[in-house]
């Protein structure tokens, strides 16, 4: 990389993969969304307050099941619960205040912590510049793929039967880049134990009630390592 | 189509989202250093991944046909496998995705 090219130029090359991701992805959110029979606007609505891929695909399932508020605001924080430990890792590269600093928390997706956390850190008077560049390029790509994915759909009806796998397919990829960096295996069988167990009692109420156990394994298991 | 009930939905999970990502940058100093976070930074997120996985196949539309129970766990153990190979996350959720789509439309199972 060169380090003295303009911190815009730099977002911009270094977002590209970013825009590869973003806009299929975003069309088959946008595909599914309108495939409920709601106008496309509201798609790029979507992109452009939740800014979440994960969290805009459950939309999808819970708008189809006619879900509560109250369900659905509690289903996108243990969806996004992952991102409470983004922040911690770019802490001390954000600003610490001004507007900016709102942006850079609110546009902190999985692909900008990625880009974020792997690219050389810029100079600092670079940083800013840099960073907003990076995320609003983001939003932006994801933004024209949920337009793009909408609009198509309410065009030409097409048949969206089957692309609701896009979500499994995205988690499992979530679940293996995880699992990169991790050198016990144990809490993935808790995990599916867990899940299995609520979802034979509760059935599709089974997400709260898995994620509180695998909290409440992890809370016995630190108690015992920070005894022994 | 009720757009209301969609904007107050998308609303909701706006502000949910953005508590999740804000929260650490809010929080610092007070709960972001404990230890015990740290320790759990590293499962807890493969852990929610795991139980992700798991909801979003319980909640694929089966309408009762057990040809879509085997197409699914097919789907997914290509995508593993996609994954393992290439380590590109956009081809393996394309080609994932279009493995279960074109068993569904082409197939019709």
């Amino acid at each position: 990389m060169i380090r003295n090219r303009a911190p815009v130029t730099r977002a911009l090359i270094d977002s590209v993969p970013v825009a590869f991701g973003y806009i299929p992805l975003g069309a088959a959110f946008g595909l599914l969304f309108a495939d409920l029979g709601y106008t496309w606007i509201l798609a790029p609505f979507a992109a452009l307050i939740i800014f979440a891929g994960s969290a805009q695909f459950l939309a999808v399932g819970l708008l189809a099941a006619g879900a509560g508020y109250l369900e659905a605001f509690v289903a996108t924080l243990v969806l996004n619960a992952r991102h409470l430990f983004y922040g911690l890792s770019v802490l001390d590269r954000y600003p610490v205040r001004g507007l900016a600093r709102w942006y850079l928390m609110f546009g902190l997706t999985d692909e900008t912590y990625s880009l974020v956390t792997t690219k050389p850190v810029p100079e600092p008077a670079d940083r800013v510049p840099y960073y907003v560049a990076l995320t609003a390029l983001n939003q932006s790509y994801w933004i024209l793929g949920c337009t793009l994915g909408a609009s198509m759909q309410s065009l030409f009806q097409l048949n969206a039967e089957g692309f609701e796998f896009a979500l499994v397919a995205l988690f499992v990829v979530l679940l293996l880049e995880q699992m990169k960096t991790m050198d016990v295996q144990w809490p993935l069988l808790v995990a599916l134990v867990a899940s299995m167990g609520t979802y034979a009692l509760l059935e599709s109420q089974f997400l709260v009630m898995a994620i509180t156990l695998c909290v409440a394994t992890l809370g016995l298991w630190y108690a015992r390592t920070a005894d022994g | 189509m009720d757009n209301q009930y969609v904007i107050t939905l998308f609303v909701v999970m706006a502000m949910a989202t953005f508590i999740t990502r804000a929260a650490p940058f809010v929080l610092l100093g007070r709960f972001a250093s404990h230890p015990f976070l740290a320790a759990i930074s590293q499962l807890f997120p493969a852990m929610i991944m795991m139980v992700l996985v798991f909801f979003s196949l319980v909640t694929l539309e089966y309408a009762g046909h057990i040809e879509r129970y085997v197409l699914a766990i097919g789907a997914l153990c290509w995508t593993v496998l996609i994954h393992r190979m290439m380590g590109q996350a956009l081809i393996s959720i394309l080609t994932g995705t279009a493995v279960y789509v074109v068993g569904i439309q082409w197939f019709g199972l």
